[in-house]
């Protein structure tokens, strides 16, 4: 086997990317206050041994919120990613797959749904059939439906003219397996570097979605719904929004040279 | 001794539509196979020659079932396949399989030889994980390859190695009739012969049926008992390969078999060489289709088509010199 390299990139990626993810994990068993827990006593503290990031307007310890809010982070984006991925890898297989008529159906299809600005399409969606989080995920699951689908589908493109797809169907193996089991195989990887970007992005929207008031309900912590809690505070207690900014910051960034990384990685020409 | 018919094709047509560029213009089409028909006795290795783009891959494409045909019938065991229904189609392609040219791209890179083995039996449902394995493991043995191949990915293989377990996996379902699609044309020589000897072997062996797709003259004369020769879509000649060699009738055969590099050359003193291009087979000629190219053309070959017919005991050919 030969040694691959690894880009700079990848190792910053996958850092933050653990160090986020063990954050998550950390915040399902133990986080140093309950979020909820409000003591107007000790409202904006400043960060101290009692409460490493401070305290917030109504004096909850903003460490354990942060380490909440990732939960919220990571489930929107896993989800919304999962929805996205499920639907794109169908459309686009069945497109790329059949071609002709169904293909030029189905592709229009997703250009129209690109043709709508994402954040914006989630607002109507959220506007539409109500706030909270499983709304929120829906809509920015819906919106990443076609990058996935264009992806898929021209992977299919690729692999579909050769020959051991007309081997398989001399076999007699069924179309929805040779799809399934002999073609996605080989279009899988541009996908993986296509659900670590929209990861981050998804991130980023539901932060945004929070921010705005859509998203995630209070009480319950959100990374960009601290940050518009905190917006009115910001010069009497900076770290209040410096802390949630940094992390959606992180995040984002951290998906992100992730996925770039790992494209160079399967990319043969460098 | 009368010899059972395995496969039957009649008047097969095959033609490819072009895409429309134009609103309102008038679809034309690629007259790929025209008026095809020949049979395959249970046993036999027929030989199918031709210059590259005659239809030689696409007839073989349309008989394993990868594309349909546009007007025709062809028939396999006495059963017309067109009308088989879904569960009848795939025990036909239990029966028919198919070995491709280019070795390297037949196997699918992401799976393991073992697991490309097995698919065939999976998809039909014979046997049990062991039974699978055990049975791939014999069919390895078969063709020379150790147990440890199982484990190996397609990337890990030569050229010669890959068609080898192409033909495997062709013979995976045990078929009574296998289409050669040029096997060896991608390998180098000496592989070729191995190649060539181990599908005789197995011929022997499973009592196999080949349509042999190839246009190199001396492997198909090596493998066939006979041959038909396809020129732009049409078989013009068809014949037991000792006819077709020694006695070539139609004068596309004739300078086909005298292009073949001979060690003695006075074998065919008289060469008879073509000239000009094949034309385009989007308007192929309203006659005969070699009269473009033909040294003995006549005036009703510009018009007429000439029909296949009978000269010798099962010589076949398709030429108005000989009506």
């Amino acid at each position: 086997m030969k040694k691959r390299k690894y880009s700079f990139n990848f190792y910053i990626g996958i850092v933050i990317v653990a160090f986020l993810l063990g954050i998550v994990i950390v915040s399902f068993f133990y986080t140093p206050y309950t979020v909820t827990q409000m003591n107007i006593g000790k409202k904006f503290l400043k960060p101290c041994w009692e409460h490493l990031l401070g305290t917030d307007h109504f004096g909850r310890d903003i460490l354990s919120r942060i380490m909440m809010g990732s939960q919220t982070a990571f489930q929107v984006g896993l989800i919304s990613i999962g929805i996205g991925l499920f639907f794109g890898i169908l459309i686009g297989s069945i497109a790329g797959y059949y071609g002709g008529i169904v293909d030029e159906i189905l592709m229009r299809i997703m250009d129209a749904v690109i043709a709508f600005p994402g954040l914006l399409f989630a607002l109507m969606f959220v506007a539409v059939l109500g706030q909270g989080i499983v709304n929120t995920m829906i809509a920015l699951g819906i919106m990443s439906i076609p990058q996935f689908a264009r992806i898929t589908r021209s992977g299919f493109l690729q692999v579909k003219p050769l020959k051991y797809i007309d081997m398989a169907k001399s076999i007699g193996v069924s179309n929805f397996r040779i799809m399934m089991v002999h073609i996605l195989p080989n279009v899988i990887s541009p996908l993986i570097v296509a659900c670590s970007m929209g990861f981050a992005s998804a991130v980023l929207a539901e932060a945004g979605l929070s921010y705005l008031g859509l998203g995630v309900q209070p009480p319950n912590p959100s990374w960009g719904r601290m940050l518009s809690e905190s917006q009115m505070y910001l010069l009497k207690a900076p770290t209040y929004s410096i802390v949630p900014g940094i992390f959606i910051t992180l995040s984002v960034l951290g998906f992100n040279l992730l996925g770039d990384g790992i494209s160079a990685i399967r990319d043969p020409r460098k | 001794m009368e010899k059972e018919i395995l496969l039957e094709v009649k008047d097969l047509k095959k033609v490819f539509k072009t895409p429309k560029s134009k609103l309102f213009e008038k679809q034309s089409g690629v007259r790929a196979i025209h008026e095809v028909s020949f049979k395959i006795y249970k046993g036999e290795t027929f030989g199918l020659v031709g210059e590259s783009g005659c239809g030689k891959s696409t007839l073989g494409n349309i008989i394993g079932g990868l594309i349909p045909p546009s007007e025709g019938i062809i028939t396999f065991e006495n059963k017309s396949i067109s009308t088989l229904d879904k569960k009848e189609a795939k025990s036909l392609s239990r029966n028919i399989q198919m070995i491709f040219q280019d070795p390297y791209s037949c196997l699918n890179p992401r799976k393991k030889i073992g697991w490309i083995l097995e698919e065939p039996l999976r998809v039909h449902h014979i046997g049990t994980k062991k039974e699978l394995r055990r049975t791939v493991y014999e069919m390895l043995h078969e063709v020379g390859f150790d147990k440890s191949y199982y484990n190996r990915y397609p990337h890990e293989l030569s050229g010669g190695q890959r068609q080898r377990i192409g033909i495997v996996c062709s013979l995976m379902l045990h078929p009574k009739l296998i289409i050669a699609d040029e096997p060896v044309s991608a390998l180098d020589v000496s592989v070729q012969a191995t190649i060539l000897n181990l599908l005789k072997d197995l011929q022997e062996k499973y009592q196999l049926t080949y349509l042999f797709i190839s246009h190199d003259l001396n492997v198909v004369e090596y493998m066939s008992d006979r041959i038909g020769v396809m020129y732009l879509g049409q078989l013009v000649e068809l014949g037991r390969v000792e006819d077709l060699y020694n006695n070539p009738l139609h004068p596309y055969t004739r300078s086909l078999i005298s292009a073949v590099p001979n060690v003695y050359d006075d074998k065919y003193k008289n060469k008879t060489s073509l000239k000009g291009e094949v034309p385009n087979a989007m308007h192929p000629p309203a006659g005969c289709p070699l009269c473009t190219r033909c040294p003995e053309c006549m005036n009703q070959c510009k018009t007429i088509q000439p029909p296949l017919i009978e000269i010798e005991h099962e010589h076949y050919v398709r030429c108005h010199k000989y009506l």
